[in-house]
C-alpha cells in the first residue's frame, strides 16, 4: 500500500476515525489498533513476511526483558548477541545471500574452480532494513542501560511495526518513540495542521518532483550509451532530485501522518542540497540512518578518537557499511567509498563541524563563498549518485566517460515532447528548491512558508501544490525508491 | 478536532475553486509538450467531432455501423447511397464496447436504423479505453453518461478532462469548435455519413508475422464484456435488429484465437466474419494492418450490400 494511493487514503480514513473517535480514551485499545493496522498495512505488500516481523518483535522483546532482568554482564552480552545475530541474520539472508553466493562463485572461478551456482529466488521483504535496525537499536540501548525495556508487549510490537515509518523510516530510537506509546495522545490542532502541511509537501516532492525526474532519469540512464555529455549531466541532476524527492517525500508523509495521530517522529532530511560541505550534507541527509551508524558502529569502533589510522579506518567502515546497507551491489559499496573519500579530508583537518548553522541565516542570499560551496558539494554528491543509480560499476564508468567525452549540444535523441518535459521538470526543480530555500528555517519546506502572509496567499499556494500533484500524478503507481532497501 | 475539520472543509472548497481556475489556465498552454493528466483535444484523430455534429440533421438511416476506426474507414456511405441505402458510421478511434454503449444510448433513437452492425475487435475488448473516453469527452456532449464513463474509467486524466469539458459546456464554448474536413497531415478527408477516407497515396508497410498463429489476442476485460451485454440489452429493449461482424485485418492468419469473442455472442444474433467470407489480400487491400484501402473498402461494401437484404431487417 503506497502512501500516494487511494488504497492508503481509505485505509487511513477508517483508521483515523477508529483511533480518534472510538478508542481515544483508551491507550491500550489505540495501541492494539495501531498494531493491527500496521500488520494489515505491511501484509498488503506480502502477507508472508508478517511472520518475519513478528518473529523479530518477539525475539527482541524477550531479549530486552532478559537483558534488563539479568544480573550478570555475560548473560546480558549473550542475549544482546542473540538479538544482533537474529536481526542481522534475517537481513543478511534476505538481502545479501545471492550477492555473496554470486561473488563467491566469481572469486572461485578466477582461481580455477567451477562451483555449482547456488542462488535462491529470494524476495526482499519491504522495509526489512529499517525495522531490523529499529529493533536492534532498542536492544542495544537496553543493554547500555539507556532505556528500560518495554513494559508491555503490545506497545513494543506497535513501536516496531508503526505503519507510518515501517517500510522506509525514519528509523526511530526507542528512547524517543517507545514512551509515546505509553502516554495518552491528545489531538492537537497545531500539530495536525503542521502534519497536514507536511503530508502535502511530501506528496508534492514524491508525485511531482521525484516521479517527473524519475521518468527522465530512467530514460537517460537506460540509454546512456547513445547520449551526449549534456544529456548525461541532466540525467545525473534528475536522479539527484528523484532520490531526494522520493525519499524525503516519504519521510515527510510518514512524519505528517504520525503527527495526525499525536506522535512525534524525528526529522530525517534537513535541506541537504543547501550543504556547504560533505560533512554538513551527511548531517542533513537520511539523518536517522547516519546517526544510527554513528551511535552503534562509529562510536563503538572508537569514533574520531585514536590516531589518524583509527579515524581513517572508522570512516571507511561507516561509509562502506552504509553503502552496503542500501543494497547488494558493488555500486552501493563504491558510492559509500566515494563519500568516505569526500569526508575524510574534512575529518582529518578537523573541519567536519564548521558549517553547523543554517546557511544565509542572517539574510536571504548566501555569501558568494557559501554559494560556491553549495554548488561544489552538490556536484560531488551528484557525481557519487551516478554510482548509486548505475546498474554496475562499468555502467557508471561508461556514464561518467560519456560526460567528459560527449558533446554538449542539443541531443538529437530527444524528440520535441522530451524537450518539453525536460524544460518543465527543470522549472519544477527550480520552483521546488526556491520554496525549500525560503522554508529552510523550518523542519520541512512548507512549514513556515508564507506563515507571515495572510491565509489567502498561503491557501492559494497549497492549492497550487494540490493542482500540480493531481496534474502530474502517475496512474501506473511508481513505488518509493527506498522500498527496495 | 472540530475546528480542524471545519477549516479543512473550508480549505477543500477553496482549493477546489483554485483547482478549476488552474485547470482552465492549464488548458490554454501547450500542455501536451510538458506531459500531464489532462488531454482535451477537439478535432483529434478520426473526425469524431464532425461525425457527431452531423447526426441531428442526418435523419433516419437504413444501417448504422458501430465500432472503431476499422468501421469508419471500412464502410463508405457513398457506395451504399449508390445502391439506394442510407447509412451512418458511428465510430471513433479505438472505440470499446463501453463507448459504443454510450453512443448508442445517445444517438440510436435519432438515427432509428433498420439494422445495427457492430464490429467485434478483440483489442477494444481488452482495452480499458482511456483514449476513446478522452475523445468522447472533448468531442461529444457532456451529460449523465459522461459521468458514468468517467466513473468507470476512474482515471485522473479522464477526471481532469471531464471537469474542464464540463466547464466549457457550462460557459457554452464546448460546441464552438469547427473541425476541418480535410486533414492533410493525416491524409484524411471526412465524408458525410461518418466515413473517413484515407488518401490513396498513403500506404504503410503492412507487417505480417513470420509464422501463422504465432500471435494471440488478449483476453477481454470484465468491464468491456459488461458493457457489451448492456449494449445488447439496449438494442433488445428498442427492438433493434443487429448483427455482429469481424472486419477484415491484414494479419488475420497470424492469430491463433480469432474466435475469442464468439463465446460472448448470443446464438440468435448473426455473425459475419469478413476475413473468412471474403478473400482479402494483405498487400493490395490494406493500407496498414487494420485498415482497408479504397479497393478493399469497395470489395467489402459491395459484399455487405448484398448481405443486407439476406439479413432481412424490418
Amino acid at each position: 500500500m503506497l502512501f500516494h494511493t487511494l488504497d492508503f487514503l481509505y485505509f487511513f480514513a477508517i483508521f483515523f476515525f477508529l483511533y480518534w473517535f472510538l478508542f481515544k480514551e483508551n491507550i491500550k485499545a489505540q495501541n492494539i489498533l495501531i498494531l493491527v493496522a500496521s500488520y494489515v498495512f505491511y501484509g498488503w505488500w506480502d502477507w508472508r513476511f508478517l511472520s518475519l516481523i513478528a518473529f523479530s518483535t518477539v525475539v527482541d522483546y524477550a531479549v530486552g526483558r532478559g537483558i534488563y532482568n539479568s544480573p550478570k554482564t555475560q548473560k546480558k552480552t549473550i542475549l544482546l548477541w542473540v538479538s544482533i545475530i537474529t536481526n542481522i541474520g534475517i537481513l543478511g539472508f534476505f538481502k545479501y545471500f545471492n550477492f555473496f553466493a554470486e561473488n563467491l562463485g566469481n572469486l572461485l572461478r578466477t582461481v580455477g574452480f567451477e562451483p555449482h551456482e547456488t542462488t535462491l529466488n529470494i524476495i526482499l521483504p519491504v522495509g526489512i532494513s529499517f525495522y531490523t535496525f529499529q529493533t536492534l537499536s532498542y536492544t542495544i540501548d537496553v543493554y547500555r542501560s539507556k532505556i528500560k525495556p518495554a513494559s508491555d508487549f503490545i506497545s513494543f510490537a506497535a513501536f516496531v511495526s508503526f505503519f507510518p515509518q515501517l517500510v522506509a523510516g525514519p528509523i526511530e530510537r526507542a528512547s524517543h518513540l517507545l514512551p509515546q506509546f505509553y502516554k495518552k495522545r491528545q489531538f492537537n490542532y497545531l500539530l495536525a495542521v503542521d502534519g497536514s502541511k507536511q503530508i502535502l509537501w511530501g506528496l508534492f516532492k514524491k508525485v511531482v518532483i521525484a516521479d517527473k525526474c524519475g521518468e527522465l532519469a530512467n530514460l537517460i540512464f537506460d540509454n546512456s550509451a547513445d547520449l551526449n555529455g549534456s544529456s548525461l549531466i541532466l540525467g545525473a541532476i534528475f536522479f539527484s532530485f528523484q532520490i531526494y524527492g522520493d525519499f524525503s517525500g516519504y519521510s515527510d508523509i510518514a512524519i505528517g501522518v504520525s503527527r495526525l495521530l499525536g506522535f512525534d517522529l524525528k526529522q530525517n532530511f534537513a535541506f541537504p542540497y543547501f550543504s556547504r560541505d560533505i560533512a554538513e550534507f551527511w548531517r542533513r541527509w537520511h539523518i536517522s540512518l547516519s546517526t544510527w551508524f554513528r551511535d552503534y558502529l562509529y562510536i563503538p569502533l572508537g569514533g574520531s578518537r585514536g590516531g589518524i589510522s583509527g579515524k581513517i579506518r572508522n570512516t571507511f567502515v561507516i561509509f562502506l557499511v552504509s553503502g552496503f546497507w542500501h543494497g547488494a551491489n558493488w555500486t552501493f559499496v563504491f558510492w559509500g567509498f566515494l563519500n568516505a573519500l569526500y569526508f575524510l579530508p574534512l575529518l582529518l583537518a578537523n573541519k567536519n563541524r564548521v558549517n553547523t548553522d543554517i546557511v544565509a541565516g542572517n539574510g536571504f542570499f548566501p555569501k558568494i563563498s557559501d554559494f560556491i560551496k553549495i554548488i561544489g558539494t552538490y556536484i560531488l554528491t551528484t557525481f557519487a549518485w551516478i554510482f548509486f543509480r548505475a546498474e554496475s560499476i562499468s555502467h557508471a564508468i561508461e556514464y561518467i566517460s560519456g560526460i567528459f567525452t560527449g558533446s554538449f549540444s542539443a541531443d538529437p535523441f530527444f524528440s520535441t515532447n522530451h524537450w518539453g518535459n525536460i524544460f518543465i521538470t527543470l522549472a519544477l526543480i527550480a520552483f521546488f528548491q526556491v520554496s525549500e530555500w525560503y522554508g529552510r528555517f523550518g523542519k520541512f519546506g512548507l512549514q513556515n512558508l508564507f506563515i507571515k502572509n495572510n491565509r489567502l496567499i498561503r491557501w492559494s499556494f497549497y492549492s497550487v501544490l494540490i493542482f500540480l500533484i493531481m496534474i502530474y500524478y502517475q496512474t501506473d503507481r511508481s513505488p518509493f525508491i527506498y522500498f527496495q532497501f | 478536532m472540530l475546528s480542524y475539520f471545519k477549516k479543512f472543509l473550508v480549505f477543500i472548497f477553496f482549493a477546489s475553486f483554485v483547482y478549476l481556475c488552474s485547470l482552465t489556465l492549464w488548458a490554454n498552454i501547450p500542455y501536451s509538450y510538458i506531459g500531464s493528466n489532462f488531454l482535451y483535444r477537439q478535432g483529434s484523430y478520426g473526425h469524431l467531432n464532425t461525425r457527431l455534429k452531423e447526426i441531428p440533421e442526418y435523419g433516419e438511416v437504413d444501417i448504422l455501423f458501430v465500432g472503431s476506426s476499422r468501421v469508419y474507414r471500412g464502410f463508405d456511405p457513398r457506395i451504399f447511397k449508390e445502391n439506394g441505402l442510407k447509412v451512418f458510421v458511428l465510430g471513433s478511434s479505438s472505440q470499446t464496447p463501453l463507448h459504443s454503449y454510450i453512443l448508442l444510448n445517445r444517438y440510436l433513437k435519432v438515427l432509428n436504423p433498420k439494422l445495427v452492425v457492430f464490429d467485434l475487435l478483440p483489442n477494444t475488448f481488452a482495452n480499458k479505453g482511456v483514449e476513446p473516453t478522452l475523445d468522447l469527452l472533448a468531442n461529444d456532449r457532456i451529460d449523465q453518461l459522461s459521468f458514468e464513463m468517467a466513473f468507470e474509467q476512474n482515471d485522473l486524466m479522464v477526471w481532469n478532462t471531464m471537469i474542464y469539458a464540463s466547464i466549457m459546456n457550462v460557459i457554452g464554448k464546448h460546441n464552438d469548435f469547427e473541425e476541418p474536413i480535410h486533414k492533410p497531415k493525416d491524409h484524411d478527408t471526412y465524408i458525410k455519413g461518418g466515413y473517413v477516407h484515407k488518401d490513396s497515396s498513403f500506404q504503410k508497410e503492412v507487417e505480417i508475422c513470420e509464422k501463422e498463429k504465432s500471435m494471440k489476442w488478449h483476453e477481454p476485460l470484465d468491464v468491456q464484456l459488461n458493457y457489451f451485454k448492456k449494449m445488447i440489452s439496449l438494442l433488445d429493449r428498442n427492438n433493434q435488429k443487429f448483427v455482429f461482424v469481424n472486419m477484415p485485418i491484414a494479419h488475420f492468419h497470424c492469430y491463433s484465437n480469432n474466435d475469442i469473442l464468439k463465446a460472448y455472442i448470443p446464438e440468435s444474433v448473426p455473425y459475419l466474419d469478413f476475413n473468412r467470407l471474403l478473400d482479402f489480400h494483405d498487400s493490395t487491400d490494406f493500407y496498414d494492418e487494420y485498415h482497408l484501402n479504397e479497393g478493399g473498402v469497395d470489395k467489402l461494401d459491395e459484399y455487405f450490400i448484398n448481405e443486407f437484404y439476406n439479413l432481412k431487417p424490418n
